[in-house]
């Protein structure tokens, strides 16, 4: 009947939006214009992590921003994807959490595409580059914004 | 269902039926489905930018501005449901208006308004869910269907 050829139609478009392929492409060009703010390894909150992780995470063709902070222990990332790409975000971020956590093994990597987390590290990153920010300090802010980016209500 | 229906009914009846449907005036459905995703993206529209504004000047995240936004949408719509300018919305644009949360807050307000002069507890309290009761039954039972068929999607078939 009528009713169930439109009801077979909306399952058939409800599955099409579910077939999405989760593999992650990367390129080798390097044109694509990401913003990176390389942060200074010499003062005492050296950033060499973050710095490594963003030139990993430069090669997806995916991820348009991302902004990175660390300190000995943590190592917190987020990064901003096209927006066709959202429809794989929960992949996108297990996958690239997988990779920067065989990247990193010694350290503790939070990998986040929230939108308020980026511009917190946004923020971070400029006062880390303006002025030298203590260790505890560092440690402080980072630990506050591990802890925002999981909160869930 | 209704065919069937239809068939019960005496001839005169069938009759009436018939000429009754070549005079009716047609529905608008294609011209009422765009007015209806109009109204109802921007609704969601300034939804987006409400979110958008806890985002960048509170400590929301995209997890937890959730909350905040629909209240807000909520409190907005009770102002314009007293106002009396969300009939007027909801006259142009039907379920472009009902199925957005303002349609919930708008079924809520209004009956709270409607049953005010009955007292508040029999009129108000009572009546102010009766319609956006169903919509919160239907809506736990088809979130426990939905959850119910995950959970057997993932356990069985390794989704």
């Amino acid at each position: 009947m009528n009713y169930y050829k439109i009801v077979s139609f909306c399952l058939i478009l409800l599955l099409f939006g579910c077939g999405t392929n989760s593999t992650l492409e990367s390129s080798d060009e390097e044109n694509r214009d990401i913003e990176l703010t390389k942060i200074s390894a010499s003062n005492p909150t050296a950033q060499h992590p973050s710095n490594q992780a963003k030139e990993e995470l430069k090669k997806y063709d995916e991820i348009t921003t991302i902004k990175a902070v660390n300190t000995d222990k943590d190592l917190l990332i987020a990064v901003e994807v096209h927006h066709h790409d959202r429809f794989k975000l929960a992949n996108i971020r297990k996958e690239l959490t997988k990779e920067l956590e065989k990247m990193f093994p010694e350290m503790k990597v939070e990998l986040t595409t929230d939108k308020k987390i980026i511009l917190e590290l946004d923020q971070l990153e400029n006062k880390i580059q303006a002025e030298s920010f203590t260790k505890k300090k560092l440690e402080k802010e980072i630990k506050k914004l591990i802890k925002l980016s999981k909160e869930q209500t | 269902m209704a065919d069937k229906k239809k068939k019960n009914l005496p001839p005169d009846a069938q009759e009436y039926q018939a000429f009754q449907k070549q005079r009716e005036v047609k529905r608008p459905i294609f011209k009422n489905c765009i007015k209806a995703f109009l109204v109802g993206g921007f609704i969601c529209f300034i939804g987006q930018i409400i979110s958008t504004f806890y985002i960048h000047f509170f400590n929301f995240t995209e997890q937890t501005v959730g909350n905040p936004t629909v209240a807000t949408l909520i409190f907005i719509t009770m102002l314009l449901t007293g106002f009396g300018v969300y009939d007027r919305i909801g006259q142009f644009s039907g379920a472009g208006s009902a199925v957005p949360v303002t349609g919930f807050g708008n079924a809520v307000i209004s009956s709270a308004i409607e049953h005010r002069t009955e007292g508040f507890v029999l009129g108000v309290g009572s009546n102010m869910l009766k319609l956006a009761g169903p919509v919160i039954v239907y809506g736990v039972f088809s979130a426990f269907v939905i959850a119910l068929i995950k959970t057997i999607l993932i356990k069985w078939g390794g989704l």
